[in-house]
């Protein structure tokens, strides 16, 4: 009876753990996508987006270094615009034979380069949607534009057309635009567009049905799908990989050739708006022991700081860990290898990332 | 007259099983335990549906990382044939996580999704299997093979933005183990027993197995 008493008290304890729960949390991850995960990362075509005409020397050690070669094979200036008429710029001699002489480079780097057309008006503002909607409908703007891009885009491989906020009636002049350029263009070079990440069809953004896919795929050679800006009602990441993946499934049921984007780039909130940040000004920021660099369900990290006037902001960055699990959760089964990823904001980035990815891509 | 009718009422019945005993000798068998298993390492998990901020996530896998170590109990029911031959027959176990987990950063169909170990679950239906059992003096000593059924049960949270939304992450898994005891004999109907019990196949071949104390009532 001693033993049965023994065990009696035993299985009472045991029924006492059970019910409790004597597991818990150690405070930390272990990954099983990214970085710090037992498995690689899917190697994929990857390119780089530079805001500008001029690719500083911060960021030509970037491009020289063999990392960076390895996770991205082309380069995206977004340097030229459309004047008023429609003569795309830039056109000064100075300026033409600068750009030649940084395609030369890209090139000797073993780099493709491509020439983005950011619809902006010469002080670098966007055209507002109307505004850029009214000079699309003009076939004599068109023309204009068709005609003049080839100066300007000669040194380079490809080109690229990154159309914004375009209310959804500009969608036969996007794809008259597009459909008109492609001869021109092409096959000497290659023609893509930055499309809108719509998720439903119709669009679920303003503007996202401007863009008729099926419509523009005979006409180009990839979708950029801009995958970016997630989070623009209040502070969050610049992307949720999962959002991100629906964006691009519904535009590979159009066309087959895109790409994902994601932001090299981070958004800082505050009381006035948003304004973006790079990842050392994130970095300066999260170093105060009051502003600690805490993490996302994403993974993305993210500083909370008083700035002037004790304004409260918090700062959204990416860095090498988050980048690194985003691009692990896209397996091929869940976007097909021909999907390429783009790098959006070249000189705002992790400086580490390059080469923690590189060593992660079989 | 009541001596005498209990008198032939256990002639009659030792009749019966000494007939019984001459084609097999058969007794039941009521045992419960506890113990700790080790799962070497974790399956996949299903995740269920969820509608988030971002995106409607369908079911889906969630690959995992590492093992659990976990601490249970259970009750089983058995039946022993000619004091030699062991039948595992029904039986249920609940267990547990033991001690601190990482959580483990992983991936429903690109959607992010951070798994919490410590939140674990495991039920096990115990099915039949077949064994041997000898006996010396007051030691027992037997081995079984034992078939049965493994669910694992956990919380996850997926990434939507800024913010996070609880799913279930499950799995489910038919298991094979090899169960080897020493048990000490008691009295003459209870014994108390050590186990050893590998698990031959749960998720995966040779994906840990069992420890565990029991108590056994039965011949």
């Amino acid at each position: 009876m001693t033993y049965l008493r023994i065990w009696l008290s035993s299985a009472l304890s045991i029924a006492c753990v059970l019910a409790s729960g004597c597991g818990s949390s150690s405070g930390d991850d272990v990954e099983r996508v990214g970085l710090g995960a037992d498995v690689a990362l899917p190697q994929r075509r990857g390119t780089l987006l530079l805001d500008g005409c001029v690719i500083d020397a911060w960021s030509r050690s970037t491009l020289a270094l063999p990392s960076t070669k390895r996770v991205a094979s082309e380069i995206i200036l977004l340097c030229a615009v459309p004047r008023g008429d429609g003569t795309v710029g830039p056109r000064d001699e100075s300026a033409t034979r600068a750009l030649s002489s940084l395609v030369d480079d890209l090139h000797r780097e073993g780099y493709r380069a491509h020439l983005g057309v950011a619809f902006t008006d010469e002080s670098g503002q966007r055209y507002d949607g109307a505004q850029a909607s009214a000079s699309l409908a003009d076939p004599v703007w068109r023309a204009r534009f068709r005609e003049t891009l080839g100066t300007v885009a000669a040194p380079f491989d490809g080109v690229e057309l990154d159309l914004q906020a375009l209310p959804n009636d500009a969608r036969a002049s996007v794809t008259a635009l597009v459909s008109e350029l492609s001869p021109v263009v092409r096959p000497q070079k290659s023609l893509s567009v930055f499309v809108p990440p719509s998720v439903t069809e119709p669009s679920d953004l303003p503007g996202g049905d401007a863009f008729a896919r099926r419509e523009l795929a005979p006409h180009v050679d990839r979708m950029r799908i801009m995958t970016l800006d997630f989070s623009e009602a209040g502070p969050g990441p610049t992307i949720d990989p999962g959002w991100a993946v629906d964006a691009v499934r519904l535009a590979l049921a159009d066309f087959p050739a895109c790409d994902v984007s994601y932001p090299l780039y981070g958004t800082d909130f505050g009381p006035r708006g948003r304004r973006s940040a790079t990842w050392f000004e994130a970095m300066a920021l999260g170093g105060a022991p009051r502003t600690p660099i805490e993490r996302g369900p994403t993974g993305a990290p993210f500083v909370r700081f008083s700035g002037f006037g004790g304004e409260l902001h918090e700062l959204w960055f990416d860095d090498a860990t988050s980048t690194a699990r985003a691009l692990g959760a896209w397996t091929f089964d869940v976007l097909p290898p021909s999907v390429g990823v783009l790098y959006y904001g070249l000189g705002a980035e992790d400086p580490a990332l390059f080469e923690s990815l590189a060593a992660r891509i079989p | 007259m009541l001596h005498r009718a209990t008198a032939f009422a256990l002639v009659g019945f030792a009749t019966v099983a000494s007939e019984g005993h001459a084609r097999a000798d058969y007794d039941f068998q009521v045992a419960f335990g506890g113990g700790v298993r080790w799962l070497r390492g974790t399956p996949s998990l299903r995740s269920s549906a969820v509608s988030t901020y971002a995106r409607e996530l369908a079911e889906g896998d969630a690959p995992m990382r590492g093992g659990l170590t976990m601490i249970g109990g259970f009750l089983d029911l058995g039946l022993t044939i000619d004091d030699r031959f062991m039948v595992p027959l029904f039986g249920g176990a609940v267990w547990t996580p033991l001690g601190p987990y990482d959580g483990v950063v992983t991936s429903v169909d690109g959607s992010i999704v951070r798994a919490r170990p410590w939140t674990a679950f495991s039920a096990e239906a115990l099915l039949p299997g077949v064994g041997y059992r000898l006996k010396r003096r007051r030691w027992m000593f037997g081995a079984s093979l034992r078939t049965g059924a493994s669910w694992l049960e956990m919380e996850g949270v997926v990434a939507s933005g800024a913010i996070g939304e609880t799913v279930a992450l499950s799995s489910s898994s038919f298991f094979l183990q090899a169960e080897l005891e020493a048990c000490r004999r008691l009295d003459p109907t209870t014994r108390v027993c050590l186990e050893i019990a590998p698990r031959i196949y749960e998720y995966e071949l040779l994906n840990g197995g069992l420890v565990q104390l029991r108590v056994e009532w039965g011949n």
